[in-house]
């Protein structure tokens, strides 16, 4: 018995180990291996969604002009880069799947500005002004001051309210699922005409002596949206199933957050009491220390499993140009769990051997 | 031992030094073991030798006394 805990604890740590050492190996290749290829990028600025375009402004123009132009240059690329990035996202998720709304338009896209002169409702108001005074006093004026600033107040929440329907109203809904990767490092995702698209190298002259691999940029439109900053693949759903998914996730969040309490915490706790009862080697004891080894092994098992799950549910929707990320990234996300469970498994063991311990001794007179 | 002597089992554990319940519990054959001392204790309050309390039973035996 105690050999058999022993070896295992023994071999647990092994394991531990030679992870490690293969995750530091592997990912040192990957830092070190070099590029030495040309890709030839587009000529125009708007093709493969303009995510090659650069600043291009002759060097004689005049500085107010160069500045203007940068700042638009520069807002435009930003809205893109949020837009291809998934940045600015609502999202409810766990660590394997969730769902994400975002407005398809922003704010600087709507097809009017908050304080366009010509809108209707500011016109009115401005006209309304107009009309009011010639020559107030200090007092009048005073009182006039308080009474703009208190219109212009109320009707910048009355445009911000609307604007925000207005971008309520076009909402894009998602099921994502994380841990995906674009295969080829040279792929990049966007968004051009409300399409997903990925631009990929086509390669056309493999490496010589003399000269490097060569090839250009080309596009093709996939069915899902990406967003490389979380690593997730985004399946456009409805309305209905978004506010399903979402109540559902919600909840098992919930739970899985009320779990972890008991088990990471509660349970931990109890044993203290127990213990500062002086009721330390019981069956009990033993049998929470297990619970807590048993929970933590599940809840590992199941973030590590439940992406091949899903990449087999949601196989037809997930283009062949993304892979997972490897298992062993996963094992190691996981290591603190994992850590958690060879403790509480080493703990339960001792604990075992002192229950038994204290039994002789409170039966031997 | 214990009518031989006309000894109730308070009397002997007040003598002895030791509990009613552990003396209930080594009575019974639940004990796992016993200190020395206790059996000399027990020994000399009861004036016998360790023989005459003491029994070995096989496991069938034992366990038919349990039951």
């Amino acid at each position: 018995m105690k050999k058999i805990s022993l070896s295992m604890t023994a071999s647990l740590i092994a394991i531990a180990g030679i992870l490690l050492i293969i995750y530091f190996l592997s990912s040192g290749k990957a830092v070190k291996s070099s590029y030495s290829y040309g890709i030839i990028l587009p000529d125009s600025d708007t093709a493969l969604g303009g995510i090659f375009s650069s600043l291009h402004v002759q060097d004689s123009t005049p500085y107010y002009i160069y500045k203007k132009s940068e700042d638009s240059f520069n807002s435009i690329k930003q809205i893109r880069d949020n837009r291809n990035s998934g940045k600015a996202m609502e999202s409810i998720s766990n660590g394997v799947m969730g769902v994400f709304s975002t407005n398809k338009k922003t704010f600087s896209e709507l097809p009017f500005h908050p304080f366009n002169p010509g809108d209707t409702v500011i016109k009115s108001f401005i006209d309304s002004l107009n009309k009011v005074y010639l020559k107030p006093s200090a007092k009048e004026s005073e009182v006039m001051d308080e009474l703009i600033n208190k219109k212009l107040s109320s009707q910048t929440t009355y445009r911000m309210d609307s604007i925000n329907k207005e971008l309520e109203k076009e909402k894009l809904y998602y099921f994502g699922l994380r841990g995906y990767e674009l295969k080829d490092y040279d792929t990049q995702f966007y968004i051009a005409d409300d399409k997903y698209h990925l631009a990929y190298v086509k390669w056309d002259r493999q490496a010589g002596e003399n000269h490097n691999k060569e090839g250009h940029y080309e596009s093709k439109q996939i069915k899902v949206r990406y967003t490389s900053e979380r690593k997730t693949i985004l399946i456009p759903i409805s309305k209905k199933i978004y506010k399903i998914l979402n109540i559902t996730i919600w909840a098992f969040s919930f739970l899985t957050g009320a779990l972890i309490l008991y088990f990471f915490f509660g349970l931990p706790i109890r044993l203290l009491i127990n213990i500062s009862k002086g009721k330390a080697f019981t069956k009990r004891n033993i049998q929470m220390l297990n619970q807590v080894c048993l929970f933590a092994i599940i809840i590992s098992f199941f973030t590590i499993v439940s992406p091949y799950i899903f990449r087999l549910l949601f196989w037809q929707h997930i283009p062949d140009d993304f892979k997972m990320e490897s298992l062993l990234n996963k094992i190691f996300d996981n290591l603190v769990v994992l850590f958690i469970a060879v403790i509480t498994f080493i703990i339960a063991k001792a604990f075992k051997k002192g229950y038994t311990l204290q039994y002789e001794q409170d039966l031997t007179i | 031992m214990l009518a031989r002597r006309k000894m109730s089992l308070t009397e002997l554990s007040e003598r002895v030094g030791i509990t009613l319940a552990n003396l209930s519990i080594l009575k019974s054959g639940k004990a796992r073991a016993i200190r020395f001392s206790t059996l000399e204790e027990v020994c000399r309050i009861l004036e016998c030798q360790p023989g005459d309390i003491l029994e070995y039973m096989d496991d069938k035996e034992y366990k038919k006394l349990m039951r």
